[in-house]
């Protein structure tokens, strides 16, 4: 059974509630009282695909986690989660001389610990590690995910690419973020589960978004990560309040930014496209044949495009258009 | 829902027409092999030639001289019998 299975009721906040109300959002609980409900286990995160249980007594982590997962709500009394996890500080001497986070999954610590200010990142390579390791009922595309209603964008490309950046922009000008990191694909409906989290942003990136639109709200910048600089942009919203809610693949993107380019636009041929989506899945060689099923209908269904760019908005403004005109027909039920 | 296996060919193949391309996944290997619009069409007309069962690489080479007026000894081509060779398509 996975968290889709479930309906996530909230007996003890909707008992206190107007029928119509919602649970608060993160950002507007007093962080004493999270840092309570981190301290006992009792935070649960709906990402859309996966329910995520978290632990922590690290005030840091609490912090910060309240900044970039702000417009979330916790899952109260969620009856399953697919994740137990946990961020902790370092044994021994590590606690106090150059202190350590260690991320724990089901009590175990898959690697190595980070310095105790970059707890949060460390949470967030977790998470999608424990979700590209054991995840297999989806094929997992590496690749961002973003949504005009119900129409979705299924953007990949090498890192480096700018397709974080890219993602990013568009949620902040109006499309629907499913992901940044893992199109969730499921093999049954052919739909897009959201998978959605803070969006990584890495070195020049940070400072794009930040001046990009005034709606972005970015946590801490943790220098000297592993992967560079990293700040995470928060999820807004309109795009966690829609997370239960799958999407259809309509359009296949290849994006590459490129200082001073000019926007080109080059249709792939639909070899080239499941090649490029399949071969960089999480899980295709695990999956299988389902995978090739699953990736097929995608290929067969939505048109391909490499897209070169250097200006945001213009780049965003022919996605929207392509997304919006694309002839894509489901190819299952 | 699309039929996925649309043309005769062995049961140990699926074969997926994606555009002019094609993608084939063997589920004895459990390889993917990715098809340019030319391969497609040599191995629609092997799979057409033999109904799902391996062909004689003479057969073959013949076939891809007389139908498709091929030169079998350029290296595309050469590596397109080699990935049929793979999925089993090509014997003796």
């Amino acid at each position: 059974m996975t968290s889709q299975q479930v309906q996530h009721s909230l007996p003890s906040q909707q008992s206190a509630q107007s029928e119509h109300s919602q649970p608060p959002r993160i950002r507007d609980l007093p962080l004493a009282l999270l840092a309570r409900r981190f301290s006992t286990g009792s935070v649960a995160l709906d990402y859309g695909a996966a329910m995520v249980r978290v632990r922590s007594h690290l005030g840091a982590f609490v912090r910060d986690f309240q900044q970039v997962y702000g417009a979330f709500t916790l899952a109260d009394d969620a009856p399953f989660a697919d994740f137990h996890t946990e961020v902790c500080g370092g044994q021994g001497l590590r606690a106090f001389l150059r202190p350590q986070s260690r991320f724990l999954i089901d009590g175990i610590q898959p690697f190595d610990p980070f310095p105790k200010a970059q707890a949060l990142p460390h949470f967030e390579w977790g998470v999608n590690w424990c979700f590209a390791q054991r995840f297999n009922q989806h094929v997992l595309l590496h690749a961002g995910a973003l949504a005009l209603a119900d129409r979705a964008v299924i953007m990949a490309a090498p890192p480096g690419a700018g397709k974080s950046t890219l993602t990013a922009a568009m949620m902040l000008r109006g499309f629907r973020m499913l992901s940044d990191e893992f199109g969730v694909l499921c093999p049954r409906t052919g739909r897009l589960w959201p998978m959605l989290k803070p969006v990584a942003l890495k070195n020049r990136a940070v400072d794009v978004i930040r001046d990009f639109a005034d709606e972005a709200i970015l946590g801490p910048l943790y220098k000297g990560t592993r992967k560079g600089d990293v700040a995470h942009l928060a999820p807004l919203a309109a795009s966690v309040d829609a997370r239960q809610r799958p999407a259809r693949p309509c359009l296949l993107l290849f994006p590459s930014f490129r200082d001073g380019a000019a926007l080109s636009i080059r249709r792939l041929p639909g070899e080239e496209a499941f090649a490029r989506v399949a071969f960089n899945s999480f899980n295709y060689a695990l999956v299988g044949q389902i995978a090739f099923d699953a990736v097929a209908n995608v290929a067969e269904a939505c048109p391909a495009f490499a897209l070169e760019y250097s200006r945001l908005d213009e780049a965003i403004e022919s996605l929207r258009t392509m997304l919006l005109e694309s002839p894509a027909v489901a190819t299952t039920a | 829902m699309v039929d996925p296996d649309r043309s005769p060919r062995s049961p140990r193949l699926r074969y997926r027409q994606l555009g002019d391309g094609a993608a084939v996944f063997d589920t004895a290997s459990w390889q993917t092999h990715i098809l340019t619009p030319a391969a497609a069409v040599i191995f629609e007309v092997l799979a057409e030639s033999g109904s799902g069962e391996a062909i004689a690489t003479s057969r073959a080479l013949e076939l891809l001289q007389e139908e498709l007026e091929l030169d079998p000894g350029t290296p595309e081509i050469q590596q397109v019998l080699r990935s049929l060779q793979e999925m089993g398509m090509l014997g003796g």
